[in-house]
């Protein structure tokens, strides 16, 4: 499978792990990520907030040069895919800002790509007994809940993805690689998004709420797919609660026994070496046991 | 009985008159809006704003322009997309803020939440100079424009040592577009 790749600002940044590990994994699942070229910020929030039509030029051009690979894309955050998939559908469904984002952009777009979020892309286009053909060390003793967040699956108009009150696909991802995943009542709250910036405050109030609930519960991680709730569980907790966000991929390439993965999450600012040393032990015993070898 | 929007406008306290191109997207919304509060019980941070969803959609109905734009709710809103969802007449509610927000920024309108206005101006900033957000550039910037310098220190310190914050932005190299993207 070839897929353009749009990875956005975080992932070359602070969510490098996010990057990293779906490399990882994409390379074990054999797909072949291209990194689309020259690509350019999707605008996330502070775009649609100032600037309506900036908000569509930006992921416009991206959609452009992925036009011209003649791949679909897919995107690992949960931000990019949203205003990526929001311009598609404005350049699909209304005719006059099509216009003007061609206009713009001296080009002419074609209804021809497919826009995945890298979860729908291995959990559904790939599928989940293809990913568990791929698992050589079941995370069994791993109790996490899955945090959706907001854009993935809302406005479900424009994401089409899974079902926007109760979602299950993150938790069969888990459980497929043997994990056990803990229904609870924040998988699609926000977290506060941008505003970890300007009014941090609220977002600790926000975090609070599903950080308590998950010590109450004894959830060892929480794991999410997109790097600002990833960034703002992590450090917008309170200091004591020291609860482990994983991105998924990072989990599946655990499970796969992918050295990388367990390399990339020792980047992460609450520990979880702990965790990881409790699940990974006998990760190099997999790999010896494993038919097929790696690389 | 149901007067046109236009004409509660012009009763309004201040005078003040939304654009007719964005009361022409709204009108609908605040004529079918019966304040059944889905949306404000499902938004974040309704007990932070002091119009929620369903309140800023009637004061707008009302003519209530000029206090809708200097609010803090507008800025505060995170775009969760919980109100748009819930709403039986799917409303666009996060739609309808970003257009106020463009709207108030424009015309230079003041609020209370200036830090969340100047962090999107600097983060489109970034956008603007090399076509991709450098987060410590960002949060350089950021902290030197909010004055908050030592905040989060410790945090960055270790993003840094983890290998998560460059020193080097990456700048793309179409710089006619991103020119062309930005021009008014």
């Amino acid at each position: 499978m070839r897929m353009a790749y749009y990875p956005g600002c975080s992932l070359h940044g602070t969510a490098l792990e996010y990057d990293l590990s779906t490399r990882a994994v994409c390379h074990e699942l054999g797909i072949d990520l291209e990194e689309i070229p020259d690509w350019n910020c999707c605008g996330a929030t502070s775009a649609h907030s100032l600037d309506k039509n900036l908000s569509y030029y930006l992921p416009a051009r991206n959609l452009k040069i992925i036009q011209e690979t003649g791949l679909d894309v897919v995107i690992p955050c949960a931000a990019c895919f949203s205003r990526t998939r929001c311009c598609a559908d404005a350049l699909e469904n209304d005719p006059q800002m099509r216009q003007i984002i061609e206009k713009k952009l001296s080009y002419k777009f074609h209804n021809d790509t497919q826009i995945y979020h890298l979860m729908e892309l291995l959990a559904q286009q790939l599928g989940l007994e293809a990913i568990r053909s791929h698992v050589k060390r079941p995370l069994k003793d791993l109790k996490v809940v899955c945090y959706y967040g907001c854009l993935l699956v809302r406005p479900h108009q424009f994401t089409r993805l899974d079902d926007k009150e109760n979602p299950q696909l993150l938790d069969e991802l888990m459980t497929t690689i043997g994990a056990t995943s803990v229904d609870w009542p924040f998988k699609t709250e926000c977290c506060g998004a941008s505003l970890s910036l300007t009014r941090p405050d609220l977002v600790l109030d926000l975090i609070k709420r599903m950080t308590d609930w998950t010590q109450d519960a004894d959830i060892d991680a929480i794991v999410t797919a997109c790097p600002l709730c990833q960034a703002n569980l992590e450090m917008r907790q309170s200091a004591d609660q020291k609860i482990p966000v994983f991105y998924f991929t990072e989990l599946l390439g655990l499970a796969f026994g992918s050295e990388e993965a367990a390399a990339v999450v020792k980047k992460h600012l609450v520990s979880t070496d702990t965790l990881v040393a409790k699940l990974m032990d006998d990760v190099t015993q997999a790999k010896e046991y494993a038919p097929t070898a790696e690389k | 009985m149901t007067m046109k929007v236009k004409e509660q406008n012009e009763i309004s306290e201040t005078g003040e008159l939304l654009p007719p191109e964005i009361l022409e997207e709204i009108q609908q919304a605040l004529q079918e809006c019966y304040v059944c509060r889905r949306c404000i019980s499902g938004c974040p941070v309704a007990n932070q704003m002091e119009y929620p969803p369903a309140v800023l959609l009637k004061l707008l109905a009302l003519g209530q322009v000029e206090r809708i734009l200097q609010s803090r709710t507008i800025w505060l809103c995170t775009s969760c997309q919980n109100c748009y969802s819930r709403c039986p007449f799917e409303i666009n509610i996060p739609y309808i803020i970003d257009l106020l927000k463009e709207y108030a920024t424009k015309k230079g309108v003041g609020t209370s939440e200036k830090g969340i206005r100047k962090f999107h101006k600097v983060f489109l900033g970034e956008v603007q100079r090399t076509g991709r957000v450098h987060e410590m550039s960002l949060i350089a910037k950021w902290k030197v424009f909010s004055g908050n310098l030592f905040g989060d220190m410790l945090l960055g310190m270790k993003m840094f040592l983890k290998g998560k914050l460059s020193f080097l932005p990456e700048k793309i190299k179409d710089k006619e577009n991103l020119k062309e993207m930005f021009k008014p």
